[in-house]
């Protein structure tokens, strides 16, 4: 890979009183690319995403953007930066307060002073881009199906064409036919962007799907990381495990 | 010793607790007078705290200007002091129940929402979702809710003068046969410009508090459901207490003379 390092992770520590969630996290994230880090629940994927848009303060080590150091910038330096993000939320996380399309185009009006019969625009354009229809632009979000919501959310992180992506647990309580769609989206947004992208899940089907690189993260730290190909061959036991467990499943239910 | 023990514990959280408050408050006024402003956040508010609380607040005070009446005439006629019942309604519902029955009124309706709207926001992670749409949640939703209910409160306790003096008013004339003209002139002749100023300022101190517990437990709510239910309960809680705690210290360092 000779493409330059978008986001740079090293020695992320972190605990929650005596809960060490993140135990030295080592990542590289190359521009364009789509990494999804995967791992069982409370292993501290979320916190990882968190600490890199500074939802949470980590206790210790260094998080680069674009060769910037983000732990310890000023506040007004961290929101210039923040500008380069768009994040899906595992629930959607849409304001209910707002109709679907000031959601989709939230950031165009309040931050980019786009005025409001342009903002309707680029909403119901962004919306076609994830499969919906002008119908649903004036609908509150709680009217609007678990799958429609994540379009929606979907809209909103593209939006304003961020230059890296992070999507959080993107296909959990979806229909297995939804989730293709989800996970259909998510490759061709990410591509149309030309953003880097950062996904966790623990839905195999969809890392296998979306990722250029897998990281599996165990006790807080990455234990492994590489392509898709290499994952099957890989002999590392807890990546294993975590995979069959996984095929297991998927057999017995089948 | 467990029992001096959990005494430190207790006490240390409690010191965290107003430490954290008092840094909240510190923040929230900085984001208050610092641009970005979002105007039409700062209006709905203004709307939904200040103007649909005017029948919770005109119905506490009508009544309580009513019983108010009925009360000093049955303690004042014991000893034919019936002519000052005037001046008691006014100078009680200016000075003391418009700011502090308004506030309790408004630290129940408006302190309980704003806690459960943002308790909420919290926990189905929109408050994250407003960082990562570059939009600070301090701006738009914590500097917003409390500029309009520091402001509101003032009015809707000048609100809650006249309505409460007005049934004072009502039951004197009606119901205890005071002659009307008489009873607006003993109204107006005690009353001094800082009777009602001094509710004023009591209101602003409060309104400023109802919106920072509100905000403050919402923003600090964990954990779904039940943590968006004890977040309201304690805003509720916790600035009815510091209302009644500060009415009093208000009204003893200021407003004595």
């Amino acid at each position: 890979m000779t493409k330059n390092i978008k986001i740079q992770i090293r020695d992320l520590h972190k605990s929650f009183g005596n809960n060490h969630v993140l135990r030295g996290v080592n990542m590289d994230v190359h521009e364009g690319e789509s990494v999804v880090v995967i791992g069982g629940s409370g292993t501290g994927k979320s916190v990882l995403l968190k600490c890199i848009l500074g939802l949470v303060t980590p206790d210790k080590g260094s998080i680069k953007v674009d060769g910037e150091e983000l732990t310890i910038m000023s506040p007004s330096q961290r929101d210039k930066v923040l500008q380069k993000f768009g994040m899906l939320f595992q629930g959607g996380a849409l304001f209910d307060s707002l109709p679907v399309w000031r959601n989709v185009s939230f950031d165009l009006i309040h931050n980019k002073k786009s005025s409001l019969s342009k903002s309707r625009e680029i909403a119901l354009e962004k919306l076609k881009e994830v499969g919906l229809s002008e119908r649903i632009l004036d609908l509150s979000p709680s009217e609007l199906s678990g799958g429609m919501q994540k379009r929606v959310g979907l809209a909103r992180a593209i939006a304003s064409n961020p230059e890296i992506l992070f999507f959080d647990e993107p296909t959990t309580g979806l229909d297995p036919i939804m989730c293709g769609t989800i996970d259909n989206l998510i490759k061709s947004s990410v591509k149309h962007l030309g953003a880097t992208a950062i996904s966790i899940t623990h839905d195999m089907t969809s890392a296998k799907f979306i990722a250029d690189r897998l990281a599996m993260i165990y006790e807080g730290a990455i234990i492994w990381d590489g392509t898709v190909k290499e994952l099957s061959t890989c002999k590392n036991e807890i990546v294993q495990h975590f995979i069959n467990g996984h095929k297991h499943y998927q057999t017995s239910k089948k | 010793m467990n029992i001096i023990a959990n005494t430190g514990r207790i006490f240390l959280s409690f010191m965290a607790y107003l430490g954290g408050l008092l840094l909240f408050a510190i923040k929230t006024v900085t984001h208050i007078i610092r641009p970005p402003y979002y105007p039409s956040q700062i209006f709905r508010q203004i709307f939904e705290i200040g103007y649909l609380s005017l029948p919770v607040v005109g119905l506490t005070a009508i009544f309580t200007g009513m019983v108010l009446a009925l009360q000093s005439y049955t303690g004042l006629s014991r000893f034919s002091g019936e002519s000052a019942i005037a001046t008691i309604v006014v100078l009680s519902v200016t000075r003391e129940l418009g700011p502090v029955l308004a506030g309790l009124m408004v630290a129940g309706r408006v302190g309980a929402s704003i806690a459960a709207e943002i308790g909420t926001m919290r926990v189905t992670e929109q408050v994250d979702a407003l960082v990562t749409l570059n939009t600070n949640p301090f701006k738009y939703l914590v500097a917003p809710r409390v500029l309009a209910c520091t402001l509101m409160l003032p009015l809707l306790v000048l609100c809650a003068d006249v309505i409460g003096v007005l049934g004072g008013y009502l039951v004197s004339i009606h119901k205890l046969g005071f002659n009307p003209a008489l009873y607006i002139e003993k109204t107006f002749k005690y009353l001094e410009v800082q009777d009602v100023m001094s509710g004023l300022i009591k209101a602003t101190v409060f309104g400023f508090m109802i919106a920072l517990f509100g905000c403050y437990q919402g923003y600090h709510s964990k954990g779904g459901a039940q943590g968006v239910g004890q977040a309201t309960t304690s805003a509720v809680v916790s600035s009815s207490i510091s209302i009644l705690i500060l009415n009093y210290a208000l009204t003893a360092t200021l407003f004595t003379n």
